[in-house]
């Protein structure tokens, strides 16, 4: 009975995390500009991962291996966004224009669609 | 020169701890090995590892830090909701907007924690720090940025309290 309880919430932590990680390879396509795309990618990336380890915590149990994965959570939760701002730093420093709905509403008016 | 040693043994510690955790071999040979390893590095970096340098300060910055664990976990949960709605709903809800906001944080450690806190908390990634505690903010649409633009911010306030350099939030 037990078994079978763990396995449900292993597996629940497992499809959560991945449907995150699918939220954000959707949000990558369909968002209009880098930095809304960051958005996407460096939240549900960092939260994903982190949670599809969780998982794996607990399947595994009590032991070291345990302890390197929840190094490993505590690195990603850190590094995730870290790496966000590096990104964002160079698209600023790039000049990237960011997407506004009044410059989307101007630019249709425009007449390019 | 208190400080020097309190941060050597704080860095020598953690670092034993961690190699013992990551090894789980606990023959004399591996423990020595693991000393030496962990002394070299106290030498070399404990410095840039500890960015407290006096033993109370940093277990009181420590324990108010894992009392706010709690709360960023649910912004996090939080954000990642909202994340999720804008990105599956049809009309795609979005308007992004940079803001500007003054945090009073004064230390480099509280003003990379707040930075890092609101890049994972909902809508919201900072893009630039200045010295002077001033945070630029992308935002993905007009509510999640009234949140930080609210005087007292909460965060900020929350993040303070940790490095002890405003009062705790009600």
């Amino acid at each position: 009975m037990i078994e079978i309880l763990k396995l449900v919430i292993v597996t629940a932590f497992l499809v959560v995390g991945a449907f995150l990680m699918l939220t954000a390879a959707i949000g990558l396509v369909r968002f209009p500009d880098v930095y809304s795309r960051m958005h996407a990618t460096g939240k549900c990336d960092t939260l994903g991962v982190s949670l599809m380890l969780t998982g794996l915590v607990i399947f595994q149990g009590p032991d070291l291996v345990s302890v390197k994965l929840l190094f490993i959570i505590f690195f990603v939760l850190f590094t995730g966004p870290v790496a966000v701002h590096a990104l964002f730093r160079a698209a600023v420093t790039r000049g990237y224009k960011v997407w506004t709905r009044e410059g989307w509403k101007l630019w249709k008016k425009e007449g390019h669609e | 020169m208190t400080s020097k040693i309190f941060s050597f043994t704080a860095t020598f510690v953690v670092m034993y701890l961690f190699w013992l955790l990551n090894s789980g071999a606990f023959e004399t040979f591996y423990l020595s090995l693991g000393a030496v390893s962990a002394l070299f590095v106290s030498y070399a970096f404990h410095s840039h590892f500890m960015l407290i340098k006096e033993g109370r300060s940093a277990a009181v910055s420590f324990i108010r830090f894992i009392g706010y664990l709690p709360w960023i976990v649910w912004q996090i949960a939080l954000a990642n909701w909202d994340v999720v709605k804008r990105v599956l709903s049809p009309d795609m809800p979005i308007d992004p907007r940079i803001i500007s906001f003054q945090s009073g944080l004064k230390s480099d450690l509280s003003m990379t924690t707040l930075a890092n806190s609101i890049t994972l908390t909902p809508g919201t990634i900072t893009i630039d720090v200045d010295r002077d505690g001033t945070f630029y903010v992308h935002s993905i649409a007009q509510e999640p940025a009234e949140s930080l633009l609210t005087t007292p911010c909460e965060m900020a306030t929350r993040v303070g309290y940790i490095f002890r350099e405003s009062g705790k939030w009600k």
